[in-house]
């Protein structure tokens, strides 16, 4: 029979489902998974194996969440066996992460946790004296993609250890993009005055009739340049037009 | 040889410990390290040595690394082409012989932080063997202006008084005029090399910066001075020099700092007594950013430095201010006399035409350095 009050449940819900059909799962006093009616006891198999029987798979936050869990109610287990039934190694690295984890505000763990962030990816958190939690929580509360969320995340970091304060990182925040143009100029002071100078004196060189758009591409910055023609006449005019900037350019 | 004991102290005194593998234990460089290393710092082991370390090193652990010496048989080739090798990248056929690996000393910039997955500095022992390998690459290619470094994974010099392993190779290199042996380094270790005799085909050759960068971003290396004094040093006995300033580091001291470089250089050398100064700029693999963030924090010149995606897949500075600089090194050089032949290594065609007016194929002064092999080992 299921016991109606457990000792203790698991919290956490990983992504991963189990099939329908799977009994009701125990190990000791720790009710792992609730199925159906008949109950499994597990306790005979180490924790690492009686949880990766019921869960096949499980992300690196996912894990975190179920380590730190078993730590805060004393479950004896070995982390290191946890960790590499799902393909992870615990190391030094990732015990840094772990610990910084464990600090994390809970919005920003969600976010993490819902765009399977790697423990590399969350490395850099380690390097902080102290954890930007305001700042966390309204990355994850704008809702940025993976790849976006990392970038800023990164930017944030490189911020942090500037020693600009967390407030001065979140100024023209209210967006991701308004968000991450701050951030980067803060991070390149020097190459977005570069930029604002070449751009203001780039741009003002051509006609009206050129579409021209300001790009930086890696470690280049200069201008993207479009036009229309219809006729050969209209291609000469064009093409003195750039002979004309071409003589403005400097050197 | 007799050496003056103070290099063997301070290299020995960088290492908590030194194991030599038993299979390396008749080699040169093993029975010298037994004969000069206090015993109780040794462990002969079979195999490597058990180190735990995490799948991707931590900073403590990089750093680790450089506090223990394993001496070993390399079990590849020896022999590789020079990274610079790459399309999109104006190359002068440099190729690569990695004697050892992990450096002694601790730029915060060093390219060696984004790869090194080795618990420990590595120095191989079957010398013997790596000479088997270039002398088949002269066999199939006696005639080539084949240029041969040492100084790529590991410094050439740094731990040369104790493995001594440039008297070997410039004896290999004796006869063999059309190729040229290569050292490059951040210390002052000559002493131990001066005394042989060569075909006027060994390049020392220094890496240097201002010694306001040396002391901020070039940890544990030779300073400034002490590299040149050592420059001068071989030169005075023959060796040919070459100097890389290289990597060219901004800050706002900058012009000042590379003028008064140059200054040094200029009043100490004159152009003839060197084939060339080369010139690179910071450049690092993005991956190494993680690292050197935890090694040495946002209080450094270069894990502050503005660096964007550029050529060959490395963070670089934006491409004008680049130019700049380089225009402005080049100038300076010129400005003391045409005759100082500077390159810029590993750098892309626009770069070199924006910065020097032209490509080094072009350059009457460049050419000979940029010429293709005609036999290249695949």
């Amino acid at each position: 029979m299921v016991p109606k009050t457990p000792m203790w449940t698991i919290k956490i819900e990983p992504h991963y489902k189990p099939p329908t059909a799977m009994p009701t799962c125990k190990w000791q006093n720790v009710l792992l998974y609730r199925g159906t009616d008949f109950m499994q006891d597990l306790s005979a198999l180490p924790f690492a194996q009686a949880y990766k029987s019921i869960y096949a798979e499980m992300s690196f936050l996912e894990l975190a969440e179920l380590i730190s869990e078993l730590i805060d109610h004393k479950i004896s287990f070995e982390p290191s066996t946890l960790l590499e039934a799902y393909k992870f190694r615990l190391d030094a690295k990732t015990e840094k992460v772990l610990l910084a984890l464990r600090r994390l505000p809970q919005d920003f763990y969600a976010w993490a946790k819902l765009h399977s962030l790697s423990a590399g990816d969350l490395y850099s958190l380690c390097n902080l004296p102290q954890l930007p939690e305001k700042a966390l929580s309204h990355l994850a509360q704008l809702k940025p993609s993976r790849s976006f969320g990392i970038q800023l995340l990164d930017l944030l970091v490189d911020c942090q250890l500037m020693n600009l304060s967390e407030d001065e990182c979140l100024k023209q925040a209210s967006t991701f993009e308004a968000w991450r143009a701050n951030l980067h100029t803060l991070r390149f002071p020097q190459t977005t005055k570069r930029d604002e100078q070449k751009k203001e004196y780039l741009l003002g060189l051509w006609p009206k009739s050129f579409t021209v758009r300001w790009l930086r591409q890696g470690d280049r910055a200069g201008v993207d340049v479009h036009f229309f023609v219809s006729s050969k006449k209209e291609l000469a005019e064009k093409i003195e037009s750039l002979q004309r900037v071409h003589n403005e350019l400097a050197d | 040889m007799n050496l003056p004991i103070d290099p063997i102290k301070n290299i020995t005194a960088k290492y908590e410990r030194i194991f030599i593998e038993e299979t390396s234990l008749p080699s040169p460089v093993a029975q010298r390290i037994l004969e000069l290393v206090p015993n109780d710092k040794i462990t002969v082991c079979q195999g490597k040595p058990d180190i735990p370390t995490s799948s991707e090193f931590t900073g403590e652990e990089y750093t680790r690394s450089k506090k223990l010496l394993f001496i070993t048989k390399h079990p590849g080739t020896f022999f590789k082409r020079c990274p610079g090798a790459k399309k999109g990248l104006a190359c002068c056929n440099y190729y690569v012989l990695n004697l050892g690996l992990q450096c002694d000393m601790d730029c915060s910039y060093c390219y060696l932080q984004s790869f090194i997955n080795t618990p420990y500095t590595i120095v191989y022992s079957n010398l013997d063997e790596a000479l088997n390998e270039l002398q088949e690459m002269y066999d199939s290619a006696p005639n080539s202006p084949v240029r041969v470094g040492t100084g790529e994974v590991i410094d050439s010099l740094s731990l040369d008084p104790l493995s001594l392993y440039s008297r070997t190779l410039i004896e290999f290199f004796r006869g063999k005029p059309s190729w040229r042996l290569e050292f490059k380094t951040k210390s002052a270790y000559v002493e131990q090399f001066l005394d042989c005799s060569h075909d006027g085909n060994v390049i020392v050759s220094w890496s240097i910066n201002p010694q306001h960068i040396v002391e901020t971003e070039e940890h544990k290396t030779a300073n400034l001075d002490e590299r040149l004094r050592a420059a001068r040093r071989a030169l005075d006995k023959g060796f040919a020099i070459a100097f890389h300033i290289d990597p060219v580091i901004w800050h706002e001291e900058w012009q000042k700092n590379y003028s008064e470089l140059i200054e040094k250089i200029t009043t100490q050398f004159v152009p003839h007594e060197m084939p060339y100064i080369s010139l690179g700029s910071l450049r690092f693999k993005s991956e190494q950013r993680e690292m050197m963030r935890e090694r040495f924090g946002m209080n450094s010149y270069v894990t502050r430095a503005e660096m964007f995606p550029g050529a060959a897949g490395k963070m670089r500075y934006d491409q004008t201010l680049r130019e700049e600089m380089f225009a402005y090194i080049i100038g300076k050089f010129k400005e003391k006399s045409p005759q100082w032949k500077v390159f810029l290594c590993m750098e892309t065609p626009e770069t070199w035409i924006n910065a020097t007016g032209d490509l080094p194929m072009k350059k009457d002064d460049m050419r000979s350095l940029f010429r293709p092999l005609q036999v290249e080992r695949t």
